[in-house]
């Protein structure tokens, strides 16, 4: 009887090691370090506008043993863009471009990772989800690449929390008129073509 | 020989708009120059690229500082000789 007891606790136990190894990691892309970023390049005829978001946050669901399953949200908070000359960024910031007040938000929700290949740098795919920019959702299909780097946390926070972190990289365009963002407007001084680019790293500490 | 000698000097005020002029151009390029000679327009704060050791992210720390545009150049420079310009005209009136 007492085998027979331990046979099923042994079971159990490797059952729930092998869901909880096979379970996908959240990784949380609020950064106290404030590396994340969203750079972005609007390269008109006679102006290029180049700058920077910081304010990056969500959360992305991911397994290096099924990174098909790739799901999640990530956030950059609209106010946080910032370029080299304020009067720029309150024009850019201001009701007639981004409206920040109004629109304190721009994310991207994954829905699904295609094209996975396995490089030496880690995965690259494409993503497909929901870009919202001024309240205007479009579903996009970017290309990404994800490192996931095992226990490298712990590298990062000096020691103070151990676990494994996920880089996601991605470049894309979008067009600004697509946004309602001035269509057809000033297109000589503000590029209709907005190049992202997206340096991200999130954290899942160990449990 | 004796034309020169005949030839009436600018007044106080033309000399004074003709000094401020070009001092105006002068140190309109000057500063220019000094805060890098930017193509650009002006910038009150100065990206710095830096890199995250671990996870090789590159990302952009900004330092405020003021660099000068071409629209601060072409308004100084215009300033400067239009003051010059004014006190050229003032001397040929005298």
């Amino acid at each position: 009887m007492n085998r027979y007891k331990t046979t099923i606790a042994a079971t159990a136990v490797l059952l729930t090691a092998l869901s909880l190894s096979a379970a996908p990691k959240a990784f949380d892309f609020k950064d106290a370090k404030g590396v994340n970023n969203v750079s972005f390049i609007l390269d008109a005829p006679l102006e290029q506008i180049a700058g920077n978001a910081r304010g990056v946050s969500g959360i992305v669901n991911f397994d290096p043993e099924a990174p098909e399953k790739t799901s999640g949200t990530i956030t950059v908070a609209t106010d946080t863009l910032t370029v080299t000359n304020d009067s720029m960024q309150d024009h850019m910031l201001g009701s007639g471009w981004l409206d920040a007040k109004s629109f304190p938000e721009i994310t991207f929700a994954a829905k699904s990772l295609s094209k996975i290949e396995k490089t030496d740098k880690g995965i690259d795919a494409h993503l497909t989800g929901d870009f919202t920019l001024k309240g205007v959702s479009k579903e996009l299909t970017v290309p990404v690449t994800l490192t996931y780097m095992p226990d490298m946390l712990g590298a990062r926070t000096n020691g103070r929390a151990e676990g494994d972190l996920l880089v996601i990289r991605s470049v894309f365009t979008i067009n600004r008129s697509e946004f309602g963002i001035k269509p057809g407007e000033s297109v000589d001084k503000v590029a209709e073509e907005i190049e992202l680019r997206l340096a991200i790293a999130g954290a899942a500490p160990d449990a | 020989m004796s034309s020169e000698k005949h030839k009436p000097s600018p007044s106080r005020g033309s000399l004074i708009f003709r000094v401020v002029g070009l001092a105006v151009l002068v140190a309109t390029i000057a500063f220019w120059l000094k805060t890098g000679a930017h193509t650009g327009f002006s910038k009150n704060r100065v990206e710095i690229p830096m890199v995250d050791p671990i996870t090789q992210i590159e990302y952009i720390e900004y330092e405020d500082r003021f660099i000068m545009g071409l629209e601060y150049l072409a308004g100084g420079t215009s300033a400067g000789v239009v003051l010059f310009g004014m006190g050229y005209l003032l001397g040929r009136k005298r």
